[in-house]
């Protein structure tokens, strides 16, 4: 009996240290951003204030860059979810001829290392025009969640029973009706969690919008950010204020939306 | 009646028409410039000159592979794909997702968050904070709290300590996704499994390794799979951390191709290391599908 | 009036052939049973009539009107399915109007409608609760209302009553039946349960592979089987069944000769005896007397089945209302041979 309990002791003592050592890298960020000091380094200040952040929301290049975030990352969101929204309805309805091919096809695009595709991007960007411009960060970052989206949607609709539209069918509803009185209320909460799982994904990048624009109005935060750090004499207080700025919405939606992606993302191919 | 018969297949065959936007969408950005980075790996394109460039054959990918920073860069890559994903991520993941099945409700879900929140932080976030945390001068937090217990300073940013750096700062971020996988793997274990195999007699580790193990079969290669692809396509965080230094001592592929393409200027020889690393990806994703069909 | 009349109908999904050259006649008001154990057909037959799939070849006729090509909406078919297939989002009450909301009725129609059925399924305090809110039992009848509310022409039942425990089954099993008299609609029933096709089905169809076997009223299924799976499908515990060789010196069960007069061409037949039809006592000359050991009695409340085995070490089952014997006793039983269904090698019955 004693043995078993000092087991689960170790256990929560183990799980508890790991945790802690989780929050580690946190404090520096937390600490720096309310302290009047700046400092790369870890220094506990004498006082603490709010000037940082105070100073961060009244610039107008952060603000702007807050708002170049919210653009590509919305607007790549919306392409992403409205082009895979139709393909991932065939894949879980209908059987055809290649359906098994096409889908082996997403499911490799889905795992591409799309990093790698950056510098021909940035090529044929620079050829068409659509380099250091919006419209272009917004198009790219798009397609990269595009495979990933169908993927998961179709395995969420799968998870809606077809018996049910076969009834509403039965029930007098033409396939239209059907899909507007039964399917698409019942597919809306897998479209919200997508919806915040590809803003959250478009928010965090950084890769696409450093390679594709270089004017210094069209930056969004995560790459404002970087500049900001990799800068002269550096406000870090600031840059740390910003940087939470910039974290707390991406871990609030994601932790709000993590549990669903797992199960849809382990969904096997079926049929 | 054949006109019938006719007609309902011709409407039911309208909808195929939605993947039709889709794919010229995919055609345009995604597999075009894949095609894109095969043809231009063959050529000497360069940031300075786009318009002109002449074909070389095989020459990029010689070079490539008889350059000491290249081979170096792989080795990098390797290390890290291996003691960061597969041993850090994956191996601790299924460990900690097995203790964690063991624990009370809330407390498994206020760890479960903490590790979350690493995993959900932005890259950009985790490199700046990671980098200050390891700061050597002026001290980060490491180095202070080492300090309280009179250890020296470690510059655990150097040439002989980046990449173990890198590797536990991947680890911190990628763990929560292996987590999440295995603990909802683990919860898919019929508890009557767990039971009937405590009343035979099994002690938790050979719980572990006789039953959950072999039982997370799939979630283990799908997360392998996952970690591994993420791991290899891996940027923003090494590149804001270190940004492949020092002296290439954290020069993975990926950073490799962006100092070759934008620092070297040759475009050329960087969409070579692109297709070399997607080759690699597309053999990682096709190794997967095998060990998939073997069920 | 309505009837249903399946031609010639085949369907196959990619090369697999699910129904093969299926003929079948349902008459209007009928309670028609489609019996047929897992993946022979029966939903594939189901959903064909209703629309949802369509034949690969052959015609379906609702009194007489070619409806092959016709959408499920067009058909004035309700169907009830075994998972229930209640709509998720919406609460009991939508639930039933979405079937009359489709078809544009009147709100104050709608409402009259659904109160009406919600009464004869004593449902009314549920109307506004959830799908997920309900109990098996309860969301059967719900499904069952939706279908109810459309005052159809014909009502299919694809397994409704397969989810549920034994109790409730029972009950809801009744309850159809009453339905159906009352409504004087023609019901295509879908089950794999043999007892409940016998006490719902004016007729019962049993299907297997695709193939339909036989057709005709519980009784003349039970009794006069025409195949050897028709005779094993029907009856608990099952038929009871001796294979006979001409070469062991004649057909003979327990060493007793069987007669009959056309046996003289066949080398083999088999001979499927009821275990209602094994007696303990002798009743007419023709019982043939089987020397058996007792191996277990069970009681199951109105009688025993009494599993025993004969000299050549067949398990065989009977049914009996009393049991005075214990286990291990060598007793001789009768063979009511009046009762006997006999086979040829094809497994097809033929005369005595
Ligand atoms: N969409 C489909 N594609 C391919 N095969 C199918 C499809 N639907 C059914 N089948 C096959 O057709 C056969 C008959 O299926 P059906 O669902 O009609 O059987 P059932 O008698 O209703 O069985 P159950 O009692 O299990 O519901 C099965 O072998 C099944 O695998
Ligand atoms: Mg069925």
């Amino acid at each position: 009996m004693i043995k078993i309990k000092l087991r689960f002791i170790v256990v929560y003592l183990i799980l508890t240290l790991l945790a802690l050592a989780f929050l580690i890298p946190f404090i520096w960020l937390v600490v720096e951003s309310f302290s009047p000091l700046n400092n790369i380094g870890f220094t506990i200040p004498s006082t603490f204030t709010l000037a940082p952040f105070e100073h961060v929301l009244t610039n107008s290049t952060f603000i702007r860059s807050i708002y170049m975030g919210l653009i590509q990352s919305l607007g790549a969101t919306f392409l992403s979810i409205i082009f895979a929204v139709g393909p991932a309805y065939v894949f879980s309805r209908k059987s055809f001829k290649f359906k098994t091919t096409l889908l082996l096809g997403v499911l490799l695009l889905t795992g591409f290392p799309v990093f790698s595709l950056l510098v021909p991007t940035f090529i044929f960007f620079i050829d068409t025009g659509l380099y250091n411009t919006v419209i272009g960060v917004i198009l790219f970052l798009g397609v990269l969640n595009l495979p990933i989206d169908i993927w998961i949607m179709k395995n969420s609709f799968d998870q809606i029973p077809k018996s049910i539209e076969r009834a509403s069918i039965v029930d007098g509803a033409g396939t239209l009706k059907s899909l507007i009185y039964i399917f698409i209320p019942l597919s809306l909460p897998i479209m919200a969690v997508l919806i915040i799982l590809n803003f959250v994904i478009n928010w965090g990048n950084f890769y696409v919008p450093f390679i594709l624009l270089s004017s210094s109005h069209l930056l969004p935060i995560s790459v404002r950010i970087y500049s900001f750090f990799g800068a002269f004499s550096v406000r870090y207080n600031e840059l740390a204020a910003l940087s939470i700025i910039y974290t707390i919405p991406a871990v609030v939606l994601y932790i709000f939306a993590q549990k669903y992606m797992i199960k849809a993302l382990s969904g096997g191919i079926k049929g | 009646m054949l006109k019938a018969a006719k007609k309902k297949f011709n409407m039911q065959n309208l909808i195929y028409l939605v993947f039709i936007p889709t794919f010229i969408y995919l055609g345009i950005f995604f597999l075009y410039p894949i095609y894109l980075s095969i043809k231009y790996s063959f050529t000497n394109i360069s940031l300075t000159d786009i318009g002109n460039y002449t074909y070389l054959g095989f020459l990029n990918y010689h070079n490539l592979f008889t350059s000491g920073t290249f081979i170096n860069s792989i080795y990098t890559t390797v290390i890290f794909l291996v003691v960061s994903a597969i041993i850090g991520q994956m191996f601790l993941g299924i460990v900690v997702a097995y203790l964690l099945s063991v624990t009370q409700k809330y407390f498994r879900l206020i760890i479960t968050s903490i590790i979350l929140v690493a995993w959900a932080t932005p890259q950009v976030t985790a490199g700046i904070m990671w980098y200050s945390t390891l700061s050597y001068i002026p001290s980060g937090t490491v180095n202070v709290f080492l300090g309280y217990f009179g250890i020296h300073s470690i510059n655990f940013l150097s040439t002989h300590l980046a990449l173990m750096s890198i590797i536990i700062a991947n680890v911190w971020l990628g763990l929560g996704f292996s987590v999440l996988i295995f603990s909802s793997g683990i919860s898919g274990i019929s508890p009557s499994i767990m039971k009937a195999s405590r009343i035979d007699g099994a002690n938790p580790f050979t719980r572990f390794f006789r039953i959950v193990i072999p039982l997370l079969k799939k979630s283990i290669i799908t997360d392998l799979l996952l970690i591994t692809l993420f791991t290899l396509g891996a940027f923003t965080l090494v590149y804001v951390m270190t940004g492949g230094g020092p002296v290439n001592s954290t020069n993975i592929m990926t950073i490799y191709q962006y100092r070759t393409g934008f620092s070297l200027f040759s475009l050329g020889l960087a969409n070579a290391i692109g297709v070399i690393i997607i080759v690699l990806a597309l053999a990682i994703s096709i190794l997967y599908l095998i060990s998939l069909r073997g069920d | 009036m309505s009837s249903v009349e399946m031609k010639n109908i085949t369907k196959m999904y990619d090369k697999v052939t699910v129904l093969k050259d299926l003929n079948l006649k349902i008459d209007d008001q009928e309670f028609f049973v489609l019996l047929g154990p897992s993946g022979s057909g029966k939903s594939t037959t189901l959903n064909t009539m209703a629309g949802l799939d369509t034949p690969t070849s052959g015609n379906i006729l609702f009194d007489s009107e070619d409806v092959t090509y016709f959408d499920p909406n067009k058909r004035g078919v309700a169907m009830v399915f075994q998972d229930y297939a209640l709509y998720p989002h919406m609460n009991v009450y939508k639930n039933m109007a979405f079937p009359l909301k489709m078809k544009r009725y009147k709100n104050d129609y709608i409402n009259k409608k659904i109160n009406e059925v919600a009464n004869i399924l004593g449902i009314k305090e549920l109307l506004k609760r959830l799908p997920r809110e309900l109990s098996g039992g309860q969301a059967q009848r719900v499904a069952l209302g939706r279908a109810l509310v459309r005052d159809p022409k014909i009502f299919l039942l694809d397994e409704p009553l397969s989810n549920l425990d034994a109790k409730i089954r029972s009950q809801i099993r009744n309850e159809l039946k009453l339905i159906h008299n009352d409504l004087k609609k023609t019901f295509v029933y879908v089950t794999h349960d043999q007892q409940e096709a016998m006490y719902l089905g004016d007729r019962v169809g049993i299907l297997n592979d695709g193939v339909i076997q036989q057709v005709g009223t519980p009784q003349e299924v039970y009794s006069h089987p025409k195949n050897l799976f028709v005779a094993k499908f029907l009856g608990e515990p099952e038929i009871n069944i001796f294979e006979l060789d001409k070469n062991d010196g004649g057909f003979k069960i327990g060493g007793v000769p069987v007669d009959g007069h056309n046996f003289d061409k066949l080398n083999k037949i088999t001979i499927g005896i009821r275990p209602e039809n094994i007696l303990l006592e002798k009743k007419s000359e023709r019982d043939m007397p089987l020397k058996i050991v007792i191996r277990a009695k069970e009681f199951t409340g109105s009688g025993f089945i009494i599993i025993a085995s004969t000299d050549e070490g067949k398990e065989i089952r009977i049914i009996s209302d009393q049991a005075n014997m214990d286990v291990g006793d060598l007793i001789t039983a009768y063979i009511d041979y009046e009762h006997a269904i006999l086979f040829d090698e094809q497994g097809d019955s033929i005369n005595k």
